[in-house]
């Protein structure tokens, strides 16, 4: 197995270690982030700059006097749980309908690859927004949406793999001793035509982050006060123009994770296509 | 995928009637299925029109009048096809909340979006195949990582995020460092309400017009970038180039002619590939700076779950996608040298 280059390895810990500090969070901070205390005192600090009550802010403190730090690595708990989880059910729901589609040709197939088409052609943004505005919003409608919206790149791929491995011989083999249907896909054909969907889903991970946090931003997403870092963001932009860091912040959070997962995803996918790494 | 199965392709199959027919077949069928599908979906959804433009407490009989006078009440087929025989001529319904016909909102609000959407699409196609083709170029060099992860880091970072980013630039930071009020940029929206001479309002839409494109083109040609690299790299391993340093060009120019030139189909599908990504960033871009776009008015019916606005601006996005892609899928085969050759 060869090395992944350096880039991928600093990615990989950058990102291990956001994940560390959101899930340790306030333990880290030795800061509430759901406190309001003196909020006169101590909200507006700029960062890396004490408050009114003399305690050290790295992103400075919010209009409740919370620190933002401390609720960004709070929020990154949710908006990272919820673009892991959009992305999963995405490429669940994709690998199935694709091994499904490639396996049985014909009606169903045709049926699969149109409305995969079809969702495809609207920009997958528009359609979050449509179904979001039409469902009560929230995290299960969001999960919905984003595996609703996000599954036919993956059941393209995945369909590609089953309609190449239908004729293999060892599915041939399996299927002249006797094995069912559901052996067959399960035991021949889904484990070989897996790859793909698999780096496929990690890249996804990223853009789900992406849109969780541009439906959160239009209070289509997490509703506040659960905090997230499109939540975050769109609370800060009444103060954009006195307190600029209260929205900027969370916003490098979403950064940082998206191309680190985005570069290791990258790096994943040429492995997978058998160019190396490099 | 439709090339005859052990023959040639000629050059001619992809102009032929029956290919164009059959592209015009699968783009209208897919049109047919996003109207169903997002017919299905407005339907799937909890509440109707009645309940949304009636108060809480309205009482059963002015809620069934105001269906009736809706149509709601008709069976789900019925008002299918009636719904569906409307678009057909073009009659997206009436806004909710306005009460004016659709179409008359997204009239006002197209030449906006097109004009920002053209003018990202242009700068977006040619940064990204610069960046891409610079970096193809010196595969796996030290310029091409650093750009990789450049162009990575600004193809992850939320739209509405830079846009933020910008106004708060061109705002405090501009006051922070001391820039000239007539040097700073406009943070918000299409002109400036004072500028009346009409000779100077079209500078004051450019002036106007530069963080939005800056904030849409940076995004974009990110993204291209990234897919430009990938398809010259891809180029740069045939064996068109070896065949022609071999017969004694220079290096530039097999590189243009037999690296670039090659890859050309894949990067003009890029422009296809960049709509949708010019779509919804336009949106977050329109809703931030308070332009008066097709973006701002999907924001704005979604805010007021304006049902008819939603509906009439996703099938027309889905449309512009649709008919991109037949374009390019026509187009495409011609700009290959390979195919031309033959």
């Amino acid at each position: 197995m060869s090395r992944a280059p350096l880039r991928v390895r600093i990615a990989t810990g950058l990102l291990l270690g956001l994940v560390v500090a959101c899930v340790l969070g306030p333990t880290l901070t030795g800061r509430d982030p759901t406190v309001i205390g003196d909020v006169l005192s101590q909200r507006f600090a700029a960062p890396l700059r004490a408050d009114g009550s003399g305690t050290w802010h790295l992103f400075g403190t919010d209009a409740f006097g919370r620190d933002v730090l401390a609720r960004l690595l709070l929020a990154g708990r949710l908006s990272l749980l919820v673009g892991v989880a959009g992305a999963l059910l995405s490429g669940v729901l994709g690998a199935g309908l694709g091994a499904v589609a490639g396996w049985r040709a014909g009606v169903i197939d045709t049926a699969i690859t149109g409305v995969s088409d079809a969702l495809q052609a609207v920009p997958r943004l528009v359609l979050l927004l449509a179904c979001a505005a039409l469902w009560r919003p929230g995290i299960p409608t969001l999960l919905t949406v984003l595996a609703l919206t996000g599954w036919m790149g993956v059941a393209r791929l995945v369909r590609t793999e089953v309609r190449g491995l239908v004729d293999r011989d060892f599915v041939a083999a399996a299927r002249t001793l006797g094995a069912s249907q559901r052996r067959l896909l399960g035991r021949h054909v889904i484990p070989n035509a897996i790859a793909p969907a698999l780096v496929a889903t990690t890249l996804g991970i990223g853009n789900a982050i992406l849109l969780e946090s541009g439906l959160s931003f239009l209070g289509l997403g997490v509703q506040p006060p659960a905090p997230s870092w499109g939540n975050m963001i769109a609370g800060g932009r009444e103060h954009l123009v006195t307190a600029p860091w209260i929205a900027l912040a969370p916003g490098l959070a979403v950064v940082l994770t998206v191309t680190t997962a985005t570069l290791i995803g990258d790096w994943l996918q040429e492995r997978a296509a058998g160019h190396g790494g490099g | 995928m439709d090339q005859p199965v052990g023959g040639t392709v000629r050059a001619g199959d992809h102009w032929s009637v029956a290919h164009l027919l059959r592209r015009f077949g699968t783009a209208i069928a897919l049109l047919w299925l996003v109207c169903t599908l997002t017919f299905a979906l407005v339907h799937s959804a909890p509440g109707d029109a009645a309940l949304l433009l009636l108060p809480p407490e309205a009482d059963a009989a002015t809620l069934a009048r105001l269906r009736a006078e809706l149509g709601l009440d008709a069976p789900l087929a019925q008002q299918y096809a009636h719904w569906l025989g409307n678009i057909a001529r073009g009659d997206l319904g009436t806004s909710l909340l306005t009460g004016r016909p659709v179409v008359d909102g997204i009239r006002e609000a197209l030449p906006v979006s097109l004009g920002l959407g053209a003018a990202s699409l242009l700068l977006t196609v040619f940064c990204g195949v610069i960046v891409g083709s610079t970096q193809a170029r010196r595969a796996g060099q030290p310029l091409d990582t650093w750009l990789t992860i450049l162009s990575t880091t600004l193809y992850s970072a939320p739209t509405f995020w830079l846009s933020l980013a910008c106004v708060a630039g061109v705002t405090v930071g501009a006051a922070a460092f001391g820039v000239p009020p007539a040097w700073r940029l406009p943070a918000f929206a299409l002109r400036d309400p004072g500028v009346l001479d009409a000779a100077a309002a079209p500078l004051d839409v450019l002036r106007h017009a530069i963080l939005p494109v800056f904030v849409l083109t940076v995004t974009g040609a990110a993204g291209t970038a990234r897919f430009a690299r990938s398809a010259i790299v891809e180029a740069a391993r045939g064996d068109y180039r070896r065949t022609a340093l071999a017969k004694g060009v220079t290096a530039r120019v097999a590189w243009y002619r037999h690296v670039v030139r090659i890859a050309l189909p894949s990067v003009a599908a890029l422009v296809a590939l960049s709509v949708p990504g010019i779509v919804a960033g336009s949106v977050f871009v329109e809703g931030v700076f308070a332009w008066p776009g097709m973006g701002k008015l999907l924001l704005s019916a979604v805010a007021q779950r304006d049902h008819p606005v939603i509906l009439a601006i996703t099938l027309l996005y889905a449309t512009a996608v649709i008919l991109t892609n037949l374009l390019t899928d026509l187009v495409l085969p011609r700009l290959d040298p390979r195919r031309a050759a033959l």
